[in-house]
């Protein structure tokens, strides 16, 4: 086999992986030691070392502990660059001195590499991307970007928009977290639980964003969704972080990921809840699901994720649809709207309502939703509508509905799972 | 505040050391340049390679009389401090005294008045 084909056979596979499985870690450790106002000589520093490796591995064959060269070699660059700019560059405040000075550099760059050091560099990597001056989008394309390894090409494709809009937006959050973070550090005292409640946000809507069938590839979703629980596992190994609403969260994720190979069938089209073969749904998610829901049931807070990780626990413990507890996730979506009374919110509460009421009364309970003319660009709510009625036989109230929801979403799945109901009716 | 040089000497030759020993020294010095980088008392420094050349006016270069056994400069440390007190007790933990015939001398750094 030539090396142009062993690179494209088994190198450049690879490289794809660990870039998406270790690159995030380098850049965090790099981030650490060149300071957070050098972020872009981080990313720059790790995409060489990939290159790098690319070129070596061809060369050379694929080394034993691929991960471990990639470490070596992101160390030895780093020192080059550090020798190469000590008289130009300040690198992190804490311990630019000692990177400049020869009698210090090599072992306080084996600290910085420690693996216990880089766990937690992931972790202050969060806190300093979930920034509150960065914006929100701003902040979850910089984690895809930095901390989950996703080239701007595939953030482009999970926002359905361009890679110039994307590149905009990393440009403006890079910028920010710049100007802002003055040093990779988790924060402390009362600063920790505002910028924690930050933090578990974001992740929450990154998770958001691989769970909703927007996507084009359930390979990035299924990606996504894994990103997430492992960042959040970062938060709940951690003393600091490792907050009853931390545990409730990585509970929800779990929860909802055991049933992500469900939610689409051999075609890609998109599987109802009712539908859904249960036999596929992932029995070790959803017990890890529920050893943090338990950890996450001390202390007196009820946040919003020990909520809705007690909903997505009522689905995944149901054995048949039919079997679902509709009164208590109904008990939890009354709490829930309490604690945050927003449209979404109470649009899925009025999906309980029709399981438990019918479909009148759902329509009812839509119409009273205060400031639901905000969802009207939503398109589950016309969805959601043209469900209810056509199971009302309001066949053309349905027809429009179904029209905008068609109109409105944004991915192919979506939409032919909608033209199909239009066509039923 | 002002800056204070440290100049290390040592035996020439004393600092072959095999790779663990080499570690276990760097690891030593790191701690210490470390506890002064710690209190924001470090400004640099750096240590020299063995040997080197002399050279006199009218730019005659000769190779240094840096025999084996004789007491040589290795490095050099620049730091911050109150007075020379304060220099010296800084001084105190570097790992130089360990090597053979080590030495440090503290030189205050001049300010020139114009």
């Amino acid at each position: 086999m030539n090396s142009e084909s062993t690179a494209s056979k088994t190198v450049l596979p690879l490289i794809g992986s660990l870039t998406r499985s270790e690159s995030g870690k380098l850049v965090a450790v790099l981030t650490r030691i060149f300071g957070t106002h050098n972020l872009s000589l981080a990313e720059d520093t790790v995409q060489d070392v990939l290159i790098k490796a690319i070129e070596h591995w061809t060369a050379n064959g694929v080394p034993d502990n691929p991960s471990a060269w990639l470490f070596t070699a992101a160390r030895n660059k780093a020192i080059d660059t550090i020798r190469k700019y000590r008289r130009q560059k300040v690198f992190a405040t804490d311990i630019t001195e000692l990177l400049a000075s020869e009698y210090t550099v090599a072992s306080t760059l084996n600290d910085c590499f420690r693996n216990d050091e880089i766990q937690d560099d992931q972790l202050r990597m969060m806190f300093a991307c979930c920034h509150p001056a960065i914006a929100r989008e701003g902040q979850i394309a910089l984690i895809m970007k930095t901390l989950c390894g996703f080239s701007i090409a595939q953030i482009a494709r999970a926002f359905i928009t361009s890679t110039d809009t994307i590149e905009k937006r990393l440009y403006r959050a890079r910028n920010a977290f710049r100007e802002h973070n003055s040093a990779l550090e988790i924060p402390t005292g009362d600063a920790l639980q505002s910028r924690l409640a930050n933090v578990l946000e974001t992740i929450y809507l990154l998770f958001n964003e691989a769970h909703s069938t927007s996507y084009h590839s359930s390979f990035i979703r299924q990606d996504l969704a894994h990103d997430t629980i492992r960042l959040c596992t970062l938060l709940t190994a951690n003393a600091a972080t490792r907050l009853p609403q931390t545990d409730a969260l990585l509970a929800l994720l779990y929860f909802h990921t055991s049933r992500l190979c469900g939610r689409t069938d051999e075609h890609g089209d998109l599987v109802l809840l009712k539908d859904q073969p249960r036999s596929l749904w992932d029995r070790d998610m959803i017990e890890k699901g529920m050893y943090h829901l338990a950890k996450a049931a001390t202390g007196t807070e009820m946040s919003r994720y020990h909520l809705e990780a007690a909903i997505a626990y009522e689905h995944c413990k149901a054995a048949h649809y039919e079997d679902t507890d509709w009164k208590t996730i109904l008990s939890y979506y009354d709490v829930l709207a309490r604690l945050m009374p927003s449209q979404v919110i109470l649009l899925n509460r009025a999906v309980v309502i029709k399981e438990l009421q019918g479909a009148a009364e759902a329509l009812e309970c839509i119409r009273k939703i205060p400031g639901i003319d905000y969802l009207n660009e939503y398109y589950l709510l016309h969805a959601i509508l043209g469900e209810l009625n056509m199971e009302l036989g309001k066949k053309d109230q349905a027809r429009t509905h179904y029209e905008k929801a068609h109109r409105l979403c944004a991915s192919d799945t979506e939409k032919r799972f909608i033209r199909k109901k239009i066509e039923q009716l | 505040m002002k800056e204070y040089l440290l100049v290390f000497r040592a035996t020439e030759g004393a600092n072959r050391r095999n790779e663990s020993e080499a570690a276990a020294s760097m690891e030593l010095w790191k701690n210490w340049i470390g506890s002064i980088a710690q209190n924001g008392k470090l400004v640099g420094g750096q240590p020299l390679v063995a040997g080197g050349k002399l050279m006199t006016k009218g730019g005659q270069v000769t190779d240094a009389p840096f025999a084996e056994g004789k007491e040589v400069l290795n490095g050099y440390l620049m730091i911050k401090a109150d007075h020379f007190e304060e220099a010296q007790e800084l001084s105190k933990g570097c790992p130089i005294f360990d090597d053979k015939g080590g030495s440090l001398e503290i030189r205050e750094i001049a300010t020139m008045n114009m």
